[in-house]
């Protein structure tokens, strides 16, 4: 507060004092400091307004500086009115001191501020340079608008050349690929190249303009029978025979002048080439020419046909032969249709079967040779159809000839296919067999006749059979009947009534009953061959030895008061009827007993041999034999080779023995010589009881 | 001969020779008393059945023994043993069969009819003889008959 009131209050006299008060000074300095103060206040405002108004002013805290400084003047000049009446010079000096501060920091602060204050460019400059600008901008702006239309432009040429770009890459791409590709290709191809010329089947011989060698390969080499070194730059001349050689070399020379890439050669006649060994031989080639750097280089492929010709030849021999073949077969017509059946070749014999001749036939379908019936059945088309599915077709039919008549043929049918397997036509191989049709038909008509006179013939024989058995119950019976009758009255006689008879009666008497009795013996065996051809086989195993053993005992009382010897071999096991068997055995044992009784020692064998495979069992005798030319009436019914003063008999035992034998399946014969003894062999098959039957051999005849 | 309530064989032969050896061979051995002789084989079943000529006889006197031929007139010996054989009355009747056939279908007929005896007559005399011997001592003599009359054994086989 001391100070505050210091401030305020003074011993000093007012300034107007200095001024003596004269009220013009007083006034002129007051009025002027108020003037001057006045001002210095409003310039800080206008400076302040200024820079908040131009915010972009280059150092506006300068002018706030200016402004304080200005304000601190007029402050120091409203103080020089106040002194005039208020000696507060201390305030005074205070605000004269902190305007003084102020203004040298201004000072100090605007010096470094100088050179960069006169940079700022004047008003002046800067509406001329706003008038440059100006200038500037509209040609920038109509620079841009150029601009603007040109990047129009451009952006439309860049699409444009975008889109070129991108199909151009597209191709590119490709275009490399294929490059790519094609280099692969390239390469491959080369290889391949090299490879195929070495490995060529075809002899590969370049040459120059000069017919001078430069590419000789392998198979060059195994044609010429040449090695590539001594060929190589040799003239192509000495595979050439002397007298094709001028002509060949005007021929390359002209080829050369076409220009053409490549031909064959040959087109004048056959090629031939000569080979080392000076031989020839005949070759099909082609010729191309290439140019590398200004030369000319021909290139000959050349192949050996010498074999080709020798197979053409053989083909065409073959063909021929065959064509000759087909026209000299007169029975069988021969010939081909196309796939839709119209014929395509005829042979003479088609022309014989059918009657038409090949002008007439040849390219006409073949359904003419059907009859009409049959067309319109659509058969000819079936049958070409059936050919195809089946792979042939086969039938026997009624075809038509040229002159309508019809006749019966055989044919066959055989569809043809070519490499590529497609359908390319059928053979037909046809015959007329209307005379096998007709005999055939014979031989069927013939066939039933003998059917039906079989079956006529098996009537009659059974009722023959019938009657046959008839006719043996008929001799079992009844023709018995009166035979006994005669013996027994014969006896009755001889016994009751002797006495009235005369020695010669009573021998006759003797000789009925003997009769008789013969007649007893001669039916029953009679009646034991017919029962054995009806009776039916009971098969089964027997022992032969047990049952040759018991025969002989059987025969015992047979061989009283004889010496007889018995040799019985090792008999095997047989399939057979025992009961038929055994008398067999009877049979020949008996029949050997009794042709050995005039043998003091009778020797009888029975054993098996092997003969020819097959086991076979005998008895032998050592009897009086027989005459081998008697052999065949041996087995025959009644057949005898014996008076009956000599050997008693009926003559049935053998051939008994035999029926037996031959129900069995097996063979019986003898062997034997006029008193020598003798040797029945037999077999017995190994058929069984079934298939022995009554019936069986019609049966296996009908079948 | 005998007459027909007395028979002790029935001998059924219509051959007059036959019967004639026939009858003399039983003769020779003593069978002939009682036999009885039919020629064909309507009249053996007329005997046997007390019917017709034969109505007098009685059931209760049978024979003791037949002595039956196949080969008959009218009926045959095959019937003849059917129509005796299935009938109560005659089945204990022994018959046997005397004949000329050998013939196996005879046999197996005959025995399938349940005949008692086959017999083959031998053409050789002795032998006839000597056969007809033997079955006349077999069937008259050896063989044991029931005491029933067949009447009363047909009773009783009627019975359960």
């Amino acid at each position: 507060m001391e100070i505050f009131h210091k401030l305020f209050s003074s011993n000093f006299l007012p300034h107007g004092t200095c001024y003596l008060w004269d009220p013009h000074i007083v006034w002129l300095h007051v009025i002027s400091d108020s003037v001057i103060a006045f001002s210095y206040y409003c310039i800080p405002l206008s400076l302040i307004y200024l820079v908040r108004k131009r915010r972009d002013i280059p150092f506006n805290w300068m002018f706030w500086m200016f402004g304080l400084f200005i304000l601190g003047c007029g402050t120091t000049h409203l103080m020089e009115v106040w002194t005039v009446w208020h000696p507060t010079y201390l305030l005074s000096g205070i605000v004269k001191a902190m305007t003084a501060a102020v203004s040298i920091i201004t000072a100090v602060a605007l010096i470094p501020l100088l050179p960069r204050a006169i940079a700022l460019p004047s008003p002046s400059q800067l509406k001329e340079t706003n008038l440059q600008l100006q200038n500037q901008v509209e040609t920038r702006m109509q620079r841009e608008e150029e601009l603007t239309r040109l990047s129009q432009e451009l952006e439309q040429r860049v699409e444009e050349r975008t889109a070129e770009l991108a199909s151009m890459n597209r191709s590119l791409q490709g275009e490399i690929t294929l490059g790519i590709e094609t280099q692969q290709a390239l390469r491959a191809s080369q290889a391949r190249l090299s490879g195929v010329i070495d490995s060529a089947m075809d002899a590969i011989i370049s040459v120059d303009q000069n017919q001078k060698i430069l590419l000789f390969n392998a198979a060059a080499e195994k044609m010429f029978a040449s090695n590539a070194c001594d060929a190589l730059g040799q003239s192509l001349d000495r595979f050439i025979p002397e007298r094709y050689r001028s002509a060949h070399a005007q021929h390359v020379r002209r080829f050369g002048d076409t220009g053409v890439t490549a031909r064959s050669m040959g087109s004048m006649g056959q090629l031939w080439a000569l080979r080392g060994d000076g031989t020839e031989f005949p070759i099909e080639a082609s010729i191309s020419q290439t140019e590398a750097a200004g030369k000319k280089l021909f290139t000959v492929i050349l192949r050996d046909v010498t074999e080709r010709q020798r197979t053409e030849a053989a083909l065409r021999e073959s063909e021929e032969r065959y064509r000759l073949l087909l026209d000299g077969v007169k029975d069988y017509a021969i010939y081909m249709l196309d796939p839709r059946g119209r014929v395509l070749s005829w042979n003479a014999g088609a022309e014989r079967v059918k009657g038409y001749n090949s002008e007439e036939i040849i390219g006409q379908d073949f359904a003419c040779f059907y009859t009409a019936q049959d067309r319109a059945l659509g058969r000819p088309v079936q049958e070409l159809q059936r050919a195809v599915q089946a792979g042939r077709f086969e039938e026997q039919g009624i075809r038509v000839r040229k002159d309508g008549t019809q006749f019966w043929a055989y044919k066959i049918i055989t569809p043809m296919y070519d490499d590529a397997h497609a359908l390319h036509g059928f053979s037909v191989v046809a015959r007329d067999i209307t005379e096998r049709k007709q005999a055939e038909d014979e031989i069927r008509n013939l066939n039933q006749d003998l059917e039906q006179r079989v079956r006529e013939r098996t009537q009659e024989l059974e009722a023959a059979n019938s009657e046959l058995e008839a006719f043996t119950y008929s001799v079992s019976h009844d023709l018995r009947a009166p035979l006994r009758h005669i013996a027994g009255f014969s006896k009755m006689l001889a016994e009751e009534c002797s006495g009235c008879l005369h020695p010669e009666g009573r021998r006759y008497l003797q000789r009925i009953q003997d009769g008789t009795n013969r007649m007893g013996m001669l039916i029953d065996d009679l009646l034991n061959l017919t029962r054995i051809g009806r009776h039916e086989l009971t098969v089964k195993v027997s022992g032969l030895e047990s049952l040759v053993n018991d025969v002989i005992s059987d025969l015992r009382p047979d061989t009283e008061g004889r010496e007889v010897e018995w040799k019985i071999g090792n008999l095997p096991f047989v399939e057979g009827d025992s009961a038929l068997l055994k008398v067999v055995f009877q049979n020949l044992l008996s029949n050997a007993l009794k042709y050995t009784r005039p043998r003091p020692k009778a020797t009888i064998e029975v054993g098996t041999e092997e003969i020819a495979g097959e086991q076979v069992v005998y008895v032998r005798d050592n009897g009086v034999g027989f005459d081998m030319k008697y052999a065949d009436k041996l087995f025959g019914v009644f057949q005898r080779l014996h008076r009956a003063e000599e050997f008693e008999g009926t003559g049935v035992g053998l051939a008994t023995v035999q029926r037996i034998i031959q129900k069995h399946g097996g063979r019986i014969w003898a062997q034997a010589e006029l008193d020598k003894g003798a040797t029945f062999y037999l077999t017995l098959g190994s058929t069984k009881a079934n298939e022995i039957d009554n019936e069986p051999i019609l049966a296996k005849e009908t079948v | 001969m005998t007459t027909p309530n007395e028979v002790d064989i029935l001998l059924v032969e219509d051959n007059p020779d036959d019967l004639e050896l026939t009858l003399h061979a039983l003769r020779r051995e003593n069978l002939a008393n009682n036999v009885f002789a039919v020629r064909d084989g309507e009249e053996a079943l007329e005997f046997l059945f007390c019917t017709g000529r034969f109505s007098g006889r009685s059931f209760d006197r049978h024979p003791r023994l037949v002595l039956l031929d196949l080969k008959l007139p009218k009926l045959n010996g095959l019937e003849v043993l059917k129509r005796v054989k299935q009938d109560p009355r005659t089945k204990s009747v022994p018959v046997v069969i005397l004949t000329s056939s050998k013939e196996e279908r005879d046999l197996v007929a005959s025995y399938n009819l349940g005949v008692n005896s086959y017999i083959q007559k031998p053409v050789d005399f002795d032998q006839f003889r000597k056969t007809v011997k033997s079955a006349g001592l077999y069937w008259m003599v050896i063989n044991q008959r029931p005491l029933s009359t067949p009447a009363q054994i047909a009773a009783a086989a009627a019975q359960p």
